[in-house]
């Protein structure tokens, strides 16, 4: 490494590189994880490799993992939404008590999305003017959402009725015989919004302007609408996990949703979005949650009670947290000693 | 001159518009229910009061400091929790028992704190971790049902907690005490001791302390310790009181406990925070708990107001802020 | 024992990154005396100050305190030894009030508690000698410039310390504020305090100090006492920022004088801005002089669409007047390059990413997708425009902070800007760098673009820009071209120091008062 640089270089010319640096993408982590947990689970306890249950286990991780892709938009503006899971909550309500009134199920599940999107607008408007940051606004539009929720259900589950419309037999239904629908459009989904952060304009703006903020905006960067954007989608993207929920289970209870903002944080960063913004990365935070859904299906399966699964998602948390912090050490340090050895 | 320019900083003080509100929930649930003041719910309500409030007494100081601490709802649950087992079991006495719970708690604080001024995570979520791990912890010992406790009273312990006398028609809690203490005391601590500059200085611009010679991250440390063991202290009497230990209470209380505190006025971005003001926001909340069950409003809706003033209060703390720098 | 000086620094050096900010230097300040570091702004004197306040520690190096070797590890080992620092950019709490500022962790405490009328009486009279008349209850942030920078000397001076470490004290002050200090540091000196005096003018210098040291480029170069410096040796020193400019495209301003005027203001207020007026014509470097808080900044930042008039009318080369907006600003071609707004960079990010920001960022014309190779290719073509030395796939953060601006004003190239707005552009950069962003800046004007260029650095704006327009408290004080553009003219325009004899009687009379 040292010696690679002896014969003088002209200024301003274009120096090829002799060897790219290989960079690992940042899912690496979140793959080696799942892989090593899945054959672990596999080794300790057979059927757990059957396919009917790995299916069972993406259906159930499909849903917070719909919210995490959408966390992964609002992490990387620099941000973190709690209201996540009251708007899964009051969207669903919201469009199950529709369907109950009569409304056509699938208006009641756009105007569940739309409310869901009218929620994040609201969070991104409010913490503009406000100027504070999303997290304070999201704080009391979670005690909001979550208030309305209760209120409209009066505090019970909703079932409407399912009658006619393909509405709850599509989405209980499943793709090609075998895939849930939930899963189907969260793989979709995954693969979509991957594409729009990494190869949109829009994508290039989310990640500069939580990069850098102010200098975002010097560069002529419309952050106010960035944000917006981010934290829409974000609403939108709750929404529809909600109404999936509701179609597929065709019921809405109370304490759905709980915890969802948790799971989609601790989904987004184990899959190696940074809390200090501008880097996401959608799949890795869809691998994510599959990871949090296999520790938690796994405990069940050796029979570890299921007091300790808020243990196991909060160590995980903090594991995550702590590799982010040691990962991002570890990289200045070697930042530096690349910068050291060009110099000698 | 004088006057008007005294009226016109009462009205600039963050702790004004708290202030107000109360005084107008007050007047409302009086108005729609004179019962509302009566001596037998104005002991409840002050009652409920002070379990929260010692929490949130001690979240102020570290919101100042510029962080949070959510794992306080989980160590409500689980202190009470320790305690009774470790007294039940025979292992302690009540009075270890609590001993133990409390350095526990101290201990969890000082996970909380080492993890945020050392791995420099942000506290939001170490400590939501930490609430998790916490919780985890309270329903293994328990496997997730309420502890059997043994009717505390007449022990030395539960009287100095939580005895009751009679102030005329007012039944009070000697805990009410230990809160007022806490305040004055920590009131005093943010305003008028060094302590208390260290903690601004932190919260304010964390450089430029270092720069003066504060140790931001022993500060911090200490108030992550401080707010751990206020509210394992908070669960204890809680559950004296009650006479129950529930693994799964204080459930949620992480965010009331802040509404309460950003209610009050202490900036959520740090360095600037008022225990008065959080004294009213307790109050705020609370009554507000009390009051609309009392009026006939469903308890549900109960979280619809809490979010909205929390915004409406936000809104008035930035629009006071803008003004003032306005004016210069 | 007394023969060795108070403080002596041998072979300081300090790497910041990937940057050298101090290679090789060595002073010694003797006791009761006002040593005085003469350096250009990036020649390392920031450092040496942070260093010896405690808040970075030097790589290699040794300090010594009356003759013994010390450690100073951090800002209580600073203060241990007598050692008061006011930083450049003082470290303070804008929330707090300008007393908890003067006395953060040093509070008075009677019976416990922080006592607010000690503080009070102890800081009083050093507010008065300073002339700081605020209140000092009162929010800081709601202080000037100038008055905050006196907050962070009489922080310093509260200390009472054996050595006081000024860095660059008078940038932000008039000349009545900073004749003032000059008459409270030689008070001080007389009682026995030893000060060492960073700047980068050296007229201040010369007028305070007894001994004269000056640095570049993270060395020292010269050290004499102030009477042993020759006449010669000052010009030198004072030339020797002027060797930086390039010269060659200056005759262009000949040229266009006969275009017509491209970007006019006339009656503009806002901010610290109050009814100003002038134009600039395509092709020239109008040079904006004027301390911190002079409002030279405002205006830039109020032609870049970042902050609101109240007042005025401004009609750029394109006919339209202000941009609301500084997305506007980028895509109707105007750009501004600042100091300012954090390090201009999205430092966890590759040098190629940072370049597309304003074409990807701001327009919304062209194509929707982002493809990293043609980022790569537009990198691959600036970063050789630039003369940036690294790969464009590496991190921004890793760029010196030179390297930092050259990257904050390539990102514009692309998009040929038509009005280039600078405010202090080489600040805090090292020389080579300067060098560079002079040539770029050059080169736009001589490409047709309308540059503007705000710096408190006098030197820089007479040896780079074609005319100066000069700033005092918010409104013109002047404009200078042609040959009488020095730095000490300057300097006279916009610290109110002019010719005018009316002024002259109010300073002597302070400065006896003094």
């Amino acid at each position: 490494m040292t010696s690679a640089d002896t014969s003088p270089r002209l200024a301003g010319s274009a120096t090829p590189k002799a060897k790219p640096d290989f960079r690992l993408p940042s899912e690496t982590g979140v793959v080696v994880a799942l892989a090593v947990l899945v054959g672990l689970l596999g080794w300790l306890h057979r059927p757990f490799l059957e396919p009917a249950n790995l299916l069972v286990l993406v259906e159930q991780a499909a849903l917070p993992g719909i919210a995490a892709i959408g966390m992964v938009f609002v992490l990387a503006i620099r941000e973190i939404d709690l209201s996540v899971g009251a708007v899964f909550h009051l969207a669903a309500v919201a469009a199950a008590v529709l369907i109950a009134a009569g409304t056509d199920p699938w208006l009641s599940v756009l105007a569940g999305i739309a409310l869901g999107t009218c929620i994040g607008l609201v969070n991104g408007l409010l913490a503009q003017a406000l100027r504070v940051p999303v997290i304070a606004v999201t704080l009391g539009s979670w005690w909001m959402a979550d208030g309305l929720s209760s209120v409209i259900g009066k505090g019970q589950a909703i079932t409407p009725p399912a009658g006619d419309g393909s509405f709850f037999s599509t989405l209980s239904g499943k793709a090609f015989g075998m895939v849930p629908a939930s899963v189907a459009i969260f793989v979709l989904l995954a693969a979509a919004l991957q594409i729009v952060l990494h190869r949109t304009r829009f994508g290039y703006r989310a990640q500069a302007t939580g990069s850098n903020p102010e200098a975002a905006a010097h560069a002529g960067i419309a952050t106010a609408t960035v944000r917006l954007t981010a934290l829409a989608l974000m609403g939108a993207v709750a929404g529809l996990a909600g109404v999936i929920h509701l179609g597929a289970q065709g019921t809405i209870a109370p304490a759905d949703g709980n915890g969802f903002a948790l799971f989609a944080i601790t989904a987004a960063l184990l899959g190696g979005t940074r809390l200090s913004g501008g880097h996401g990365s959608v799949v890795g935070a869809a691998i994510g949650a599959l990871v949090i859904q296999v520790v938690l299906n796994g405990m069940a399966l050796l029979g570890i009670g299921s007091a300790w699964a808020s243990f196991a998602v909060g160590a995980l948390l903090v594991a995550a947290l702590a590799a982010d912090r040691i990962g991002r050490i570890w990289r200045s340090h070697r930042a530096e000693r690349r910068q050291a050895g060009k110099r000698g | 001159m004088e006057n008007h320019s005294f009226v016109q900083r009462l009205i600039a003080r963050p702790e004004f518009g708290p202030l107000v509100l109360l005084v107008v929930e007050l007047v409302v649930f009086w108005g729609i229910n004179p019962d509302f003041l009566s001596p037998q719910n104005i002991s409840n309500i002050l009652a409920f009061t002070v379990e929260l409030g010692l929490i949130a007494l001690a979240m102020t100081l570290l919101m100042t400091s510029g962080e949070f601490d959510l794992s306080v709802g989980s160590l409500f649950g689980f202190s009470p929790v320790l305690m009774w087992t470790l007294f039940n079991s025979g292992v302690t006495s009540l009075e270890m028992g609590l001993l133990i719970a409390l350095i526990v708690a101290a201990l969890v604080g000082l996970v909380n704190g080492w993890f945020v001024t050392q791995l420099k995570i942000p506290s939001f979520l170490v400590t939501l971790g930490m609430l998790l791990v916490v919780r985890g912890t309270a329903l293994f010992i328990t496997d997730g049902f309420p502890q059997r406790t043994w009717s505390a009273e007449g022990s030395w312990l539960a009287n100095i907690l939580v005895g009751d006398f009679y102030v005329g028609p007012f039944r009070i809690y000697a805990s009410l005490f230990w809160f007022i203490g806490a305040a004055i005391v920590l009131g005093y601590v943010l305003t008028q001791s060094r302590t208390g500059n260290w903690i601004q200085a932190a919260g304010g611009n964390p450089n430029a302390a270092r720069a003066r010679g504060v140790n931001v991250n022993r500060v911090k440390v200490g108030l992550f310790i401080l707010s751990a063991v206020m509210a394992s202290l908070a669960g204890v009497i809680s559950s004296l009181r009650t006479s129950a230990a529930n693994p799964n209470s204080g459930t949620g209380y992480e965010l009331e406990v802040i509404a309460m505190v950003v209610i009050g006025g202490t900036a959520l971005t740090g360095g600037r925070g008022t225990i008065i003001g959080t004294v009213l926001g307790i109050l705020i909340l609370r009554v507000m708990r009390n009051g609309i069950v009392l009026i006939g409003v469903p308890g549900l809706a109960y979280n619809i107001f809490i979010g909205a003033i929390i915004l409406g209060m936000m809104a008035l703390h930035s629009w006071l802020e803008r003004r003032h720098q306005a004016g210069t | 024992m007394s023969d060795s000086p108070l403080i002596s620094v041998r072979n300081l050096a300090k790497r910041l990154g990937g940057f050298v900010a101090l290679e090789d230097v060595s002073l010694a300040a003797e006791r009761g005396t006002i040593h005085a570091i003469v350096g250009e702004s990036g020649a390392g004197k920031s450092t040496m100050a942070r260093i010896l306040a405690g808040i970075e520690r030097a790589d290699s190096g040794a300090i010594e305190i009356d003759g013994h070797s010390v450690a100073i590890d951090s800002p209580s080992a600073a203060r241990k030894h007598g050692i008061a620092v006011a930083l450049q950019q003082s470290a303070l709490f804008p929330d707090r009030s300008v007393l908890a500022n003067l006395f953060v962790n040093r509070e008075p405490l009677r019976s416990g508690l922080v006592s607010r009328r000690e503080m009070q009486a102890r800081s009083f009279a050093l507010l008065r000698q300073l002339g700081l008349a605020v209140d000092v209850g009162a929010p800081l942030g709601e202080l000037g410039a100038a008055e905050r920078q006196l907050v962070g000397i009489a922080r310093a001076l509260l200390d009472h310390p054996r050595l006081l470490v000024l860095d660059e004290s008078c940038e932000a002050l008039d000349r009545s504020q900073g004749d003032r200090l000059f008459a409270v540091l030689r008070e001080l000196k007389a009682r026995g305090m030893t000060m060492l005096y960073l700047t980068s003018r050296l007229e201040e210098a010369l007028a305070l100090a007894d001994q004269v040291s000056v640095i570049r480029n993270g060395r020292d170069v010269l050290s004499k006492p102030r009477s042993d410096l020759t006449a010669t040796e000052e010009a030198m020193i004072g030339q020797l920022g002027l060797t930086l400019f390039p010269l060659p495209l200056r005759s262009l301003s000949n040229v266009a004088g006969t275009l017509r005027p491209q970007l006019t203001v006339s009656g503009l207020s806002g901010g610290r801005l109050a009814g100003v007026g002038f134009s600039a014509r395509a092709g020239e470097i109008v040079g904006l002089a004027g301390l911190r808080g002079s409002g030279a900044s405002d205006l830039l930042a109020m032609l870049f669409g970042q902050r609101r008039a109240r007042k005025g009318k401004v009609r750029f080369p394109d006919g339209d007047g202000l941009p609301k907006t500084r997305t506007e600003a980028a895509r109707r071609g105007i750009c501004l390059i600042s100091s300012h707004a954090g390090n201009g960079v999205m430092a966890d990010k590759s040098i190629a990413f940072n370049l597309s920001s304003v074409v990807l960022g701001a327009r919304d014309w062209g194509r929707r997708w982002y493809s990293p190779k043609a980022a790569a290719e537009r990198a691959a073509r600036l970063v050789e425009a630039l003369r940036i030395r690294s790969g464009s796939d590496e991190l921004a953060g890793s760029l010196s902070a030179g390297g930092r601006q050259k990257v904050a004003l390539g990102r514009w190239l692309e998009i040929g800007p038509q009005v280039v707005l600078l405010d202090e552009p080489a600040r805090g950069i090292d020389i080579g760098s300067k060098q560079e962003i002079y040539g770029l800046v050059r080169q736009m004007a001589a490409s047709g673009c309308v540059v503007l260029m705000h710096s408190s650095e006098m030197s820089e704006l007479a040896g780079l820009c074609d005319r100066v327009i000069a700033f005092r408290d918010g409104r013109l004080a002047g404009e200078v071209a042609g040959s009488e553009m020095d730095a000490a003219t300057l300097r006279k325009l916009i610290t109110g120091d002019t010719a005018a004899p009316a002024r002259e009687p109010a300073t002597t009379s302070q400065r006896n008062a003094a």
